[in-house]
């Protein structure tokens, strides 16, 4: 590992900043990292699933204590990657049963519950301390950067938790209705395992699983990145990464020797005199070249003793530079092609007869529809004409509160009928044609909107609506006696009856009904 | 190499080629700043309600009141955001409690406009339950975007400098130029030592100035006594433009 190849930039940062560091660290290489994790933790999932799969219920607890276990593999290869070598497929898998064993009882049973897991791990995992002075350095560690550890435990815990219960919302419209669980029955049964189906805890389990996989590393990456911007603060790495660099470059000579030639060399020419930004350039290749290029100017200045530069040359060499190129953008445009129209119609003359057929054929076409419209119009004029008319017989119902009222049912002369019941003393037949009678006249003729399913009251509120006011009245009265009769069995005075039958008015003009 | 190294500062070019650093903010931070929000809002709902109960109900009617009272929360959850964000600080108050503020992707404070369309799509992000689609976007977008921000082109960013100690006690260094050239880096992590080395302990202190070795051609003290005497002369640039380089000198002498 080579401290000076860092690939993260470290400076001393706020937390938080360190936080969004690990994130970035992670999304860099998010897709080795998830590579690596299925191939590590996914077969721990089955093999728990396959224990567990009595009781799917205790799936996600299982998985959740689980966590320090799949944390290792993502830190180390971060760990690596951090300094410029991301370890290989074939690498990690060796270093696998290592990192897994490593304090695995210790994570697994008393460090479970700590809060500043993800910001102690690379201290445990990575110093290659152990026992008391490794516990003693991560007190040193956390002094500094155990607050911020512990609510980066806090908020990735409920990260994870709003991102479980998101992704379930999300595809639980998705589950067939077997699988989802009688809500209103649950709160009364309180008994979890009968309750819930057996597919929904699967589901839930499947779903933990996946956000834990999608969650956690960057979890592990922003404890790690914690890590090291405590160790930033606290021990000066970033100096220390920058001091060793300084070193190598320095200690490699010929770098250096080459830097300081050529800012003597500048600060002795005209052109540009005491610049000291050109020698700081020794890590572009480009400047570099130029500066070479530089240096021979120099030296032909020297010997002949006068400066010697084209400026049009100089012009035409920055006018290459990249700042200076000239983007240009291709895009199509439609434009009518009135060429090629021009060349179809002088090519096809003759073919003028061509447009009169076509026309021909079209007005023949909107003949032929229309005439069919017509006709089909015309053959099912009923459809659309007795609409309104015939509406009242379609529905007109036959048979009211059980008593059949068409017109086939009642006799001619529906009153000398009644009557004649009457005079039999049968007051309840009488009362009953002379109701029959009515309702059939109001439904048939009238056309009151009486349904089927209507009640004496229901008719009469209908027979009110429809207006005619003598017949309303009359009805009313026959209704009360009707159903004084029907239902209450209590008899109705002769007076009544003969005004009932002397005042009915539903007779035809000009003859009985 | 030095391109790929992973930061959170993310450098955007405006129109000029002027180049700006941002300090973007992450899901983290932003995810507690929400919840402070959240826990205001619901705080000033239940203030709200007891105090329309208490005071309208009597002269409006229940149902007017209760008409109110969500007329009121819909004017909330749609605008409490956007109120302060397109205000003069660029934050909601719980952004101002993690000194975070909202910024247009040009380092300028947020229009009304932007404010109004990155906070109603807040909808999008909380799809399809407690903001699954933002979360998803933040950690997998460079600047930490949802997708109200990569529509509306803002971002979330850092107020405060980083809180850095600088040394108050005098050193007991001479200025000393140094002895090479140095880049900029270099010449900012000689910066950076004189102005935290006084947080370290003697030892790493020490350490550190072995390391520079090669710079300052010293073991031990003496070398830490070189390193702080060009890290000085470093901060001061009036004393540079004084008295030249021995370096520079020579040139000069030379030509």
């Amino acid at each position: 590992m080579r401290l000076e190849n860092i690939t993260v930039n470290l400076r001393p940062r706020q937390p938080w900043e360190a936080v969004d560091l690990g994130c970035a660290m992670v999304r860099r290489d998010y897709g080795r990292i998830i590579l690596l994790w299925a191939c590590t933790v996914l077969p721990l999932w089955v093999l728990v699933c396959m224990l567990l799969h009595a009781a799917p219920v205790w799936i996600p607890l299982v998985v959740w204590w689980l966590k320090p276990l799949y944390d290792r593999v993502p830190l180390f290869f971060l760990s690596r990657a951090a300094f410029g070598e991301r370890p290989g497929f074939a690498e990690t898998m060796k270093q696998w049963p290592r990192l897994w064993l490593k304090n695995c009882l210790p994570a697994l049973l008393w460090r479970r519950l700590s809060f500043i897991r993800s910001f102690a791990l690379p201290a445990q995992m990575l110093e290659g301390l152990s026992g008391g002075a490794a516990n003693q350095r991560i007190k040193t560690l956390a002094m500094d950067g155990g607050g911020s550890g512990l609510s980066l435990s806090y908020v990735f815990s409920k990260i994870e938790l709003a991102a479980w219960i998101g992704l379930m919302a999300g595809t639980y419209d998705l589950l067939p209705e077997a699988a989802q669980p009688e809500w209103s029955g649950l709160s009364a049964a309180l008994d979890i395992e009968s309750s819930i189906p057996r597919a929904f805890l699967w589901w839930g389990a499947a779903c933990h699983m996946l956000i834990v996989t999608l969650i956690e590393p960057f979890y592990v990456g922003a404890g790690f990145a914690l890590y090291l911007n405590c160790r930033t603060r606290i021990e000066g790495w970033d100096v220390e990464l920058a001091f060793r660099r300084m070193a190598a470059r320095l200690t490699s000579g010929s770098a250096a020797l080459v830097i300081a030639l050529l800012a003597l060399m500048a600060a002795s020419s005209p052109l540009h005199a005491a610049d000291p930004k050109l020698a700081q350039a020794d890590t572009n290749p480009e400047l570099r070249k130029m500066l070479g290029e530089l240096e021979g100017n120099i030296k032909k200045a020297r010997l002949g003793s006068e400066v010697k530069s084209d400026p049009a040359k100089t012009v035409e060499k920055v006018l290459k530079e990249p700042e200076f190129e000239i983007h240009k953008i291709k895009s199509k445009k439609w434009v009518p092609d009135f060429k090629s129209e021009k060349k179809s119609s002088a090519e096809m003359p003759s073919l003028g007869f061509l447009e009169i057929i076509g026309k021909g054929l079209f007005w023949l076409l909107l003949i032929g529809l229309t005439s069919w419209l017509v006709y089909y119009l015309v053959r099912n004029r009923h459809l659309f004409i007795s609409r309104s008319a015939s509406r009242a017989p379609v529905r007109a119902p036959k048979v009211l509160m059980g008593m059949n009222i068409t017109r086939e049912s009642l006799p001619d002369d529906i009153v000398a009928a009644a009557r004649a019941a009457w005079a039999t003393g049968d007051g309840k037949e009488a009362l009953s044609l002379l109701y029959r009678g009515s309702l059939s006249w109001l439904v048939n003729r009238r056309r009151v909107p009486i349904s089927d399913s209507d009640t004496e009251e229901d008719c009469l509120m209908q027979v009110i609506q429809a207006g005619e006011k003598p017949e309303a009245e009359y009805f009313r009265q026959l209704t009360g006696a009707w159903v004084q009769v029907a239902y209450a069995l209590l008899p109705v005075s002769d007076a009544e009856m003969g005004a009932l039958c002397d005042q009915w008015p539903f007779i035809e003009k000009g003859g009985a009904a | 190499m030095a391109a790929a190294r992973a930061d959170t500062l993310q450098s955007v070019e405006l129109a000029d080629g002027v180049e700006i650093q941002l300090r973007v903010a992450g899901v983290a931070v932003r995810s507690m700043a929400y919840l402070i929000d959240l826990l205001i809002r619901i705080a000033i709902y239940i203030g709200a309600s007891i105090l329309m109960f208490w005071l309208l109900a009597d002269v409006l009617g229940p149902q007017v009141t209760l008409g109110l009272f969500l007329l009121f929360i819909f004017f909330m959850e749609w605008f409490y955001n956007v109120i302060f964000e397109a205000g003069a600080k660029g934050a909601t108050p719980g952004q101002r409690v993690f000194k975070l503020r909202v910024m247009s992707m040009t380092g300028g404070p947020v229009t009304l406009a932007q404010a109004v369309m990155r906070n109603f799509l807040r909808v999008v992000d909380f799809m399809p339950f407690f903001y699954l689609t933002g979360i998803v976007c933040m950690l997998f977008t460079r600047r930490f975007q949802r997708l109200g921000d990569l529509v509306a082109n803002t971002v979330v960013t850092y107020v405060e400098l980083p809180h850095t100690v600088v040394a108050q006690v005098p050193i007991q260094a001479e200025r000393l130029a140094p002895s090479q050239v140095l880049t900029r880096e270099e010449q900012a992590a000689l910066l950076q030592f004189i102005e935290r080395a006084p947080l370290w302990a003697d030892e790493r202190r020490l350490e550190l100035a072995s390391l520079a070795q090669p710079l300052t051609k010293a073991p031990g003290p003496e070398g830490l006594r070189r390193l702080c005497g060009m890290a000085l002369w470093l901060q001061e640039p009036e004393e540079k433009r004084a008295t030249p380089p021995p370096l520079k000198g020579a040139a000069y002498s030379r030509s």
